[in-house]
């Protein structure tokens, strides 16, 4: 529901790109020079759509994606004429009032189907069925439409109960594409995972929380008058990427892993300009740009005087310039000026002057304060409250910014502005309460200056008002200002005809405010490499050490430490030590079978405990897991559904058969299916894991050599030496993962370019697994010294020198194994700790990974994916201490009979 | 999260030459520590009274002068809104320090409760703690912080409670070793054979020893339960906009590092040093209680 702006590029052409910039379309059936046909673009936008069918809900990211597998009856261009696409020509009647298109002949749907009236007929019919939930239909089509009829095999004439303009341009919107009737009959579930169209692209699958694949039409045949190349699309295949986060996209952008991105982010915009691979293309939406309205139905903000005071109080353009640094042009208007008849001579009704603010507040009435400074009268102080969606990558850092420079601006005049961050499911609650919120956040974006009409007519407010009976409280979609940006010109057939879409705020009473606003749009477009793809997640550092004392009580030295990063642990290392007793193999052998069930059987116990301890959390979040599994309240829907879905998954039974089932398939491996991907947890997790597992164990390698290096380098000697080794391992225990990632980043990978920002392949590891590295290897290097020291004044080393062994031989082979025996009994809760590390540092550096995974599970409340990483998580810790049990016993020849037996 | 092992060091060290290695372990009183001293008292002080330190208001926001610079006016820059960094990482103290002290809190009352029952209770008590404590250690840190948050919303209270529960294995662990320790150490049972009532014992004898080394962990602990919460907050898990706290901030910084990368660099920074000076005072301790270990 926000503007976004456009990222597109055509692929393949870098030369092109390098040279001519955002260039001209190439004329028709002429490739630029460099490019040749065929290929798989990725394309990495910010919002997944809830539905692959536009005529359901009706928000922007719908349209965008749409416009790849659906063409629609008429094609707008850039100047805001209409041009043929799916209707040949058409006629219109005097009064306005009989539209007559005939449509193209030969046309058919991927799934076979005939383009002919009666599909059209069935289209507009889908779309007007309450049960669809088209916002775009109730508020663009109802209050004029009145029926649709097949005049003929090819002829639709559809009457209207009055005069509409903006009729074709309207349907020209990718929301109206032409759907084939047989698809649609499915149902509403099945039409939103698998759309079937007459456009360039087919489906071919969507994976929920990560992308949509498609493959090109061959037999595309119905490209709009205004294409630049008619027939089927150059490219291939085209994957459709989400990408919430700013930083991962523009990263993946960077690294090649998409070739075209949407929605560059403002605080991007400089690297773009500064990369000679990047080529932005932006332009203005048309529509009403994004603002703060004011509802003027609330107690505070019912006179109108105290309205006036509130624009005149914030400052806009400083805002929009602050927010976006410079790189979004501010707009006054109503409308954008991106809009067909957009008039400059409406601009800034309301300019910043403060004083005035406040004396238009002291007129009505708000002059006293109280202690905090805020206006108050008759004891009540002046408050609005303002809600906005905190959903991950619902609002962009830069409008956070907006909103809380509007708040401190409000604040010198003595209004107080209260932000409300809201999940999705509040906020869809709160938009259909006047009186649970006095400023909302919007923009509206639409092919023609309609839109006003829209957004302020009383109208359309009681046509919501009826409809809001037959459907179910708003959903994301209504409030859904979004822009569309036109649409990525693929080389394929497009037109350009731009999905400009009309949102859905539903009509709120109040005095249209445009504050900050956000005409423009760069997008950004690259050279073509294709990758794969980033993602970013994070996790606090804990440092916990492994226990020293697995199923023994050796040793009342006890304190199994755990250090911190910090002080060197002189672990006691002392494991008490089997003696090597003359049992026989056989003896050893059983003994050993033993240690090993009896770890085994911990092990399970600790998964067991790890797993329950887990379904229990679950059960205390909020939020019913059945509408998580239905894409969350956003998808609005329908209660029946909800239902089913209970019913089929078990939810409503009661607490413990749903526990018990649940260990019963646990028991088998099973991990269940995740209810937001739709692909069971196994897979999800085994490739996420990988990239992690790579990563830790880079860093552990790290830590090592750090830790060997300056052990062995400093420790032992006097003066200075020793104490800088010591210094530099406290230093670096001491740096925070989050920290030392992007001081890392910006000094090698931003200032020097020694190494890229982000990549998949080996080069793109160093700097995450010297991030995750350095810290343990400053701590592992403490606990190796120390127990150094203790070695180096053991008898054994005097005799040693004695037999007249050199320092160096003395130190390598012989300390040295002494020392490593603590760290590397640590090193099976460092590899545990590397795991929860390497969450943020998979953010920092936009990498793949099991942490993002488990922050959008919880999110999401995606309960199979949480225990299933939790679960994993689990099993790497007991696998990594099994294995220094075996790693030290390779190390030390005393454990060797006591295998499974922790030093 | 951070447990230290008293000296625990095999019997046979005891035989070695202690000289060549006092030099080292005698707690030098050095620059070191008293600048570590110091970094602490100012974070304490600019937890205490921001005020006094500061030199703008942290929510005050000047749009003229967003993305400034570290300067003389502004030593450690300004912001995307223009509000001073240095003032806003002042006002951040309290805000952290109150989450990492009320975390280590919390941690330490869970663990004692942990320790003891596993330590002075019978074989099966003891079983089952040990169980308890590496159920979680095996747990990530962040999960538990995230469904808590999911649960009762994002605020100071929930990160303590979250901070503070994944630092609790590490202290009980520690705590139950000491326990166990101690409750074979003569006198113990001397008090025992002259009769003092149990509860007198634990109190009295037992309590005061096996917290000992304890002391020098939480001065550890501190620093790292800060570390955490600004973590869970670099993850937009913290306290909201536009309130200062060290973790948001670094949150924010992080979408603008390109272009100022003081935002991010400034707050971090202070972590680090603070944990540090934490580090080196808490070396220190334990160096000074080694010294004079009691067994």
């Amino acid at each position: 529901m926000r503007a976004r702006p456009l990222a597109t590029v055509l692929a393949a052409c870098i030369a092109a790109v390098l040279v001519s910039g955002c260039a001209a379309p190439a004329p028709a059936d002429q490739l630029p020079p460099g490019t040749k046909e065929g290929g798989h673009l990725v394309y990495a936008t910010d919002r997944e759509p809830t539905c692959l069918d536009p005529h359901n809900s009706g928000d922007m990211p719908q349209t965008y994606i749409a416009r790849q597998y659906l063409d629609s009856l008429v094609s707008m261009t850039r100047d805001g004429s209409v041009v043929p696409w799916l209707a040949e020509s058409w006629t219109i009647s005097e009064d306005g009032l009989v539209y007559e298109f005939t449509l193209a002949e030969g046309v058919k749907f991927t799934d076979g189907e005939p383009l002919d009236a009666e599909a059209v007929v069935a289209n507009f019919e889908h779309i007007l069925d309450p049960e669809t939930q088209s916002s775009t239909a109730l508020l663009y089509l109802s209050p004029y439409f009145d029926s649709a009829e097949a005049v003929s095999e090819h002829v639709v004439q559809v009457t209207l109960k009055r005069p509409y303009s903006p009729l074709l341009t309207v349907l020209s919107q990718a929301f109206f594409g032409i759907q084939s009737p047989v698809a649609m009959a499915r149902g509403l579930q099945e039409n939103c995972r698998s759309p079937i169209g007459t456009g360039p692209f087919i489906i071919t699958e969507w994976k929920r929380g990560r992308e949509v694949s498609m493959v090109r039409n061959e037999d595309y045949s119905s490209a709009p008058a205004d294409a630049k190349h008619q027939g089927p699309a150059y490219l291939e295949q085209l994957t459709w990427r989400f990408l919430k986060d700013n930083t991962a996209r523009f990263g993946a952008l960077q690294s090649g892993k998409a070739q075209v991105i949407f929605n560059l982010p403002p605080e991007s915009v400089p690297a773009a300009a500064a990369d000679p691979h990047i080529a932005t293309d932006d332009f203005v939406h048309a529509g009403i740009p994004f603002a703060l309205d004011l509802n003027a139905t609330s107690p505070a903000l019912s006179d109108l005087r105290v309205r006036r005071a509130i624009v005149h109080a914030a400052d806009a353009p400083g805002i929009v310039r602050s927010a976006y640094a410079g790189v979004f042009p501010y707009e006054g208007n109503a409308i954008s000026s991106g809009t067909p008849t957009y008039d400059p001579a409406f601009g800034e009704p309301y300019p910043y002057d403060a004083d005035r603010a406040g004396a238009l507040l002291d007129e009505a009435g708000w002059t006293d304060r109280d202690a905090e400074g805020y206006r108050t009268r008759d004891g009540e102080r002046l408050t609005l409250r303002f809600p906005f969606n905190s959903d991950p990558g619902e609002t962009p850092p830069a409008d956070l910014t907006i909103y809380q420079n509007f708040q401190a601006m409000l604040k010198r005049v003595g209004v107080e502005v209260q932000l409300l961050p809201s999940d999705a499911a509040t906020m869809t609650a709160m938009r259909s309460d006047p009186t649970a919120y006095d400023i909302q956040g919007r923009y509206w974006n639409s092919p023609s200056p309609n839109v006003m009409y829209i957004k302020f007519s009383q109208e359309t407010l009681e046509s919501w008002a009826t409809a809001r009976t037959s459907l179910s409280p708003t959903t994301r979609s209504w409030t859904a200002p979004c822009s569309p940006p036109r649409r990525p010109p693929t080389p394929a057939s497009s037109s350009t005809s731009t999905p400009r879409r009309s949102g859905c705020s539903p009509p709120r009473p109040g005095t249209f405010l445009s504050i900050p606003s956000r005409p423009v749009w760069p997008c950004a477009r690259t050279r073509c490499a294709t990758y794969g793809s980033s993602r970013a997640r994070a996790s606090p550092s804990s440092m916990t050490p492994t226990s020293c004392e697995k199923g023994s009580e050796m040793t009342s030295t006890a304190a199994p430490a755990a250090p911190a990063s910090t002080v060197p642990v002189p672990v006691p290392a002392a494991a008490a030590p089997v003696p090597d007793s003359p049992a026989s193999a056989r003896t050893r052998l059983r003994l050993l079978a033993l240690r090993g069930t009896a770890q085994l059987g911990s092990a399970l116990l600790l998964l067991w405990a790890v797993a329950s301890i887990v379904f229990l959390l679950q059960q205390m979040v909020p939020g019913d897991p059945a509408l998580a599994i239905l894409g969350g309240a956003s998808a609005n829907p329908p209660p029946e559904t909800v239902e089913a879905v209970r019913a089929q998954y078990g939810f409503d039974r009661p607490l413990l058969a749903q526990y018990l089932s649940f260990l019963g398939a646990l028991a088998m491996l099973d991990l269940g299916e995740s209810y937001t991907m739709k692909e069971p947890v196994v897979a999800v997790i085994g490739e996420q894991i990988i990239p992690t597992l790579q990563l830790t164990g880079a860093a552990l390698a790290v830590a090592w050599a750090v830790a060997l290096t300056l052990t062995l380098a400093t420790a032992g000697r006097r003066g200075l030496v020793g104490r800088i080794g010591s210094g530099i391992e406290v230093l670096l225990a001491a740096l925070p993962h989050f920290w030392l990632g992007v001081v890392l980043l910006v000094v090698f990978a931003v200032t020097l370019r020694w190494l890229p920002v982000v990549d998949g392949g080996p080069a793109g590891m160093v700097l995450p697994a010297l991030t995750l590295g350095l810290p343990l290897g400053g701590f592992l290097a403490q606990v190796t010294r120390d127990e150094f020291d203790a070695a180096l004044r053991q008898p054994f080393v005097l005799s040693a020198r004695a037999r007249g062994a050199s320092w160096h031989d003395v130190r390598l082979r012989h300390v040295l194994r002494h020392a490593a025996l603590p760290g590397i009994a640590l090193s099976g809760w460092g590899l545990g700790s590397l795991i929860s590390g390497a969450v943020v540092v998979e953010v920092i550096f936009s990498r793949q990974g099991i942490g993002q995974l488990l922050v959008s599970a919880v999110t999401t409340q995606d309960l199979p994916l949480v225990i299933g990483v939790t679960f994993v998580v689990a099993l790497v810790y007991v696998l990594a201490n099994l294995l220094t049990d075996f790693a030290a016993a390779a190390v030390d020849p005393r454990l060797r009979s006591s295998i499974g037996h922790t030093p | 999260m951070t447990t230290l092992a008293p000296a625990a060091e095999a019997p046979v060290l005891e035989t070695a030459p202690p000289a060549p290695t006092a030099r080292r372990r005698r707690a030098p009183r050095g620059v070191g520590l008293w600048l570590a001293v110091g970094v602490v008292a100012l974070v304490v002080l600019a937890a205490v009274l921001p005020g006094l330190l500061a030199t703008h208001d942290p929510l005050e926001i000047n749009l003229s002068e967003s993305f400034e610079a570290p300067s003389a006016a502004h030593p450690f820059g300004t912001d995307q809104s223009g509000r001073d960094v240095y003032s806003r990482v002042i006002h951040g103290a309290g805000q952290s320090l109150l989450i990492g002290l009320g975390a280590t809190a919390l941690g330490l009352l869970g663990a004692l409760l942990l320790g003891l029952t596993g330590g002075l209770g019978g074989r099966w008590a003891d079983g089952a703690v040990t169980r308890v404590i590496e159920v979680l250690y095996a747990f990530p840190g962040i999960l538990l912080a995230l469904i808590l948050i999911a649960v009762y919303g994002n605020s100071a209270l929930t990160q303590m409670v979250a901070v503070g529960i994944a630092t609790m294995p590490g202290y009980a662990r520690m705590v139950r070793a000491q326990v166990l320790a101690v409750r074979q150490a003569g006198y113990v049972e001397a008090a025992r054979a002259l009769g003092h009532p149990p509860r007198r014992i634990l109190l009295r004898t037992i309590l005061p020893n096996a917290f000992r080394p304890l002391t020098v962990l939480i001065t550890l602990g501190i620093g790292q339960a800060i570390v955490w919460a600004a973590a869970l907050g670099f993850l937009g898990m913290g306290v909201q906009p536009p309130t200062a706290e060290w973790g948001a901030m670094l949150n924010a910084g992080r979408n603008y590092i390109q272009q100022a990368w003081w935002m991010d660099f400034f707050p971090g920074i202070t972590i680090v040093l603070f944990t540090l000076s934490l580090t080196v005072i808490g070396r220190h301790l334990q160096r000074a209680s080694d010294s004079g270990v009691t067994r």
